[in-house]
């Protein structure tokens, strides 16, 4: 597996851009894109309807109570979280490395992290009985409180990424604008806003480059701080389970596994329904980012040993009790499945040249976001059976989701994968620009290319 | 995708299988098994909290040469007799078998005027356990606790009555203990109990002087009956002042527990500090898209002009 060579003369430059417009350029959906954006409208509007009734009825429609007061939502608020984390990892640490293969990956994981980061911002407000009353935490908020620095870091963190997300992609909205025919006046009008009148113009080329490195810079702590504070409000409670140092870490070492499955899941999926991009996301790109993969679960299992062996190691009342329950106990099938297929099996395959192919990889990133999902629930939901209090009804300790917060819950995965869909429909998921610059051609040769498109 | 590479088809069909082949298990720990049925033993026992509130904590569990808990078995509670019009609640049982309900407030009144009355528990049959039925009479009583001061020794005394009588009925020999109340238990004045007399009436001296109370040195005294088969558990209380004042000055401190006003102020310069470092960061960016915006704008014109 070779890297793609350097382009050194101008001739061969322009006739590879021309390439990249041909294939890169978004299009209409075919009958299974079509079928599978009505599939996702459908559970995205069952999840709203069932959250109007929730507005009407309030939290008793979903299994929480008085004492497991967190259920799914806040699983999947985590979740999201953490497969947003993603968009540092691609966008701004190996853009900051200057990794040569990443460039046809970074807008695949930027609009990943996007959309995760608008739902876990509305599923925590999905999570609220009088959602209204978010207005009291701006206005009464403690800033002593996690709670308060998790909505300033996610609300960051969200206008990051989608400011991340829009600079590089300024030059493949004007491109649209100028290139893409027959398409309706509304599209037309939103390339039109969106390009900002957009003319390739090396001053605003510069300025372009010069906000992706800042956003870059900045992007990487505050990306590790959204999933520490995240992790905070778990652990700066006595709770078992939670009651941990190692939780920052295990956390951020966990949202980045997720991030790359969420990553590879997408790449194979754009490969097999765009046969174009196949020449963009190569072999080379399963291959590194399945030895990524490989590492930052090795890392992840690395912080997950220290997160259950040690308490197990000393077995304390309490913590004892919720460790029974997930090794051998009720949680105990869900648990070493998660381990299992979710972190170990992953590793195991990819460690193998055979594994790091589009197909394997892709059933090894599902199975990574699906086991993260559930490890999600795993760490929210067993701990809060266990009371500090005597006496109490054994039905309040226990919490099953209810139809309509399943409902919700879909909805809201359909939503961020319907925002990850249209953006598929209507801007170009691979960055010409950024990848012809990967294969060394100056912004000088690409922003010609580009401005003849529009002068055309 | 390269459905024409074999290696890596067969590679992706041996991936499936291992998967399948250790999902296995986990079906297979879900099944249910064949062994004979078991039938449930079932106890109640009744608590009565300042004839407040009322719960019954229930039993479930078989004897196979020892005695082993039913866990997550629902457990149906009925009032008298196992009849739709009484029932009480569904109750599931824990890990230990033991699964309590708080009575309904319909039935509150209803037990407050029973001289006597049965609790019912009742399971159906399911694959692995035989139907079972349990019960419990309770005899009802209620308790009178007084708090006194005799020259300089303070004395907590009780009465304990019964229910449902028309005149008031005292029970002579039944064991108390007394206790203060603190914030997740019971705190035993002593390990001894005390029989009621003729007069239904036991007493017992209060001799703790440090006893940590709120600011004013309030505290919850009182007296229980304890699993007896007649009466169940039975818990009264009544505030007093003999309990040390306690102060705190957690509200006048700048810590990260205290209320919203009293942040500490190394905390506030540091959220400020990142708040505007970043925050001013992302404004800039911002600017930088109305920079682009302008000299597009610029763009389009001198394109006009020529």
């Amino acid at each position: 597996m070779e890297e793609p060579k350097k382009i050194t003369n101008e001739a061969e430059a322009i006739q590879m851009l021309r390439q990249y417009n041909d294939d890169l350029l978004p299009r209409k959906f075919g009958i299974v894109g079509n079928t599978w954006t009505a599939l996702l409208i459908i559970i995205f509007l069952t999840g709203v309807y069932c959250y109007t009734n929730q507005l009407r009825y309030g939290l008793s429609i979903t299994g929480m109570r008085d004492f497991v007061f967190w259920g799914i939502y806040i699983s999947n608020f985590v979740f999201f979280v953490a497969i947003s984390l993603v968009g540092s990892l691609v966008t701004a640490v190996l853009y900051l490395l200057n990794i040569p293969w990443r460039a046809p990956l970074s807008r695949i994981s930027e609009v990943i992290a996007v959309a995760a980061v608008i739902f876990a911002g509305l599923i925590i407000i999905v999570d609220m009985g009088r959602p209204e009353r978010i207005v009291n935490m701006f206005l009464h908020g403690r800033i002593q409180s996690p709670i308060v620095w998790d909505v300033m870091v996610v609300t960051t963190y969200m206008t990051l990424s989608i400011l991340l997300l829009y600079f590089p992609l300024l030059p493949g909205i004007a491109f649209c604008r100028d290139n893409l025919k027959g398409i309706p006046k509304w599209q037309k009008w939103m390339y039109n806003i969106l390009s900002l009148g957009w003319k390739y113009s090396p001053e605003q080329y510069h300025i372009v480059k010069k906000a992706i490195t800042i956003l870059s810079v900045m992007i990487i702590p505050v990306a590790l701080c959204i999933h520490t504070v995240t992790s905070w409000l778990f652990a700066s409670t006595y709770r078992p389970g939670w009651d941990s140092t190692n939780f920052g870490a295990y956390f951020v070492s966990g949202a980045f596994v997720v991030g790359a499955g969420g990553v590879i899941a997408g790449m194979a999926v754009l490969r097999k329904f765009y046969p174009s991009y196949k020449t963009y996301l190569t072999d080379l790109h399963f291959d590194r980012m399945g030895k990524l993969l490989v590492l930052l679960t090795v890392v992840y299992a690395y912080f997950s040993i220290n997160e259950y062996l040690i308490p197990a190691y000393k077995m304390k009342g309490e913590e004892a009790e919720h460790l029974h329950e997930l090794f051998t106990g009720y949680y105990a099938p869900l648990f070493w499945s998660v381990q299992f297929f979710g972190m170990v099996l992953p590793i195991i395959v990819l460690l193998f040249k055979k594994g790091r192919k589009p197909i394997p990889m892709f059933i090894m990133a599902v199975l990574v976001v699906v086991g993260a999902w559930f490890k999600r629930y795993l760490i929210v939901i067993p701990t809060m059976s266990y009371l500090p209090i005597q006496e109490i009804p054994e039905a309040w300790k226990h919490y099953a989701p209810t139809f309509q917060e399943w409902a919700i819950t879909l909805g809201s995965l359909a939503g961020a994968l319907l925002i990850i869909t249209f953006f598929v429909r209507f801007f170009p998921i691979i960055s010409v620009w950024e990848v012809a610059e990967e294969r060394g051609v100056s912004h000088e040769t690409i922003y010609k290319h580009l401005n003849e498109g529009n002068e055309k | 995708m390269n459905f024409n590479n074999t290696a890596q088809n067969k590679f992706i069909k041996s991936l499936i299988a291992a998967i399948l082949f250790l999902l296995i298990p986990f079906v297979y720990g879900y099944s249910q098994d064949s062994t004979e049925k078991k039938k449930p033993l079932l106890s109640i026992t009744y608590y009565n909290v300042n004839s407040d509130s009322f719960f019954v904590k229930v039993s479930s569990g078989y004897k196979d040469e020892k005695f082993f808990p039913i866990e997550y078995q629902n457990v149906k509670l009925y009032l008298n007799e196992a009849d739709k019009n009484n029932f009480l609640g569904d109750v599931m049982t824990d890990p230990k078998g033991e699964g309590i309900i708080h009575l309904p407030q319909k039935f509150k009144g209803m037990i407050d005027s029973l001289s006597t009355f049965d609790l019912v528990a009742e399971t159906d049959a399911d694959v692995k356990y035989k139907a079972a039925i349990g019960s419990t009479t309770i005899e009802n009583a209620f308790l009178d606790v007084q708090i006194r001061i005799v020259d300089t020794t303070k004395m907590i005394r009780v009465y304990v009555y019964k229910k449902g009588a028309k005149v008031k009925s005292p029970i002579k020999g039944v064991e108390m203990s007394f206790f203060v109340k603190r914030m997740v238990g019971l705190f035993p004045l002593s390990d001894k109990t005390i029989s009621t007399d003729s007069a239904g009436m036991a007493e017992m001296e209060y001799a703790i002087t440090d006893m940590p109370g709120d600011s004013l040195g309030a505290i919850l005294v009182g007296a229980k009956i304890a699993d007896a088969d007649t009466y169940g558990n039975i818990f009264s209380m009544k505030e007093t002042f003999w309990g040390a004042k306690t102060f705190n000055n957690y509200e006048s401190v700048r810590a990260l527990w205290a209320p919203a006003d009293r942040v500490p102020v190394w905390l506030i310069v540091l959220a400020l500090g990142i708040i505007i470092t970043v925050w001013g960061t992302i404004l800039f960016i911002i600017y930088q898209v109305y920079r682009i915006f302008r000299l597009g704008q610029q763009e389009i014109k001198r394109e006009a002009n020529l």
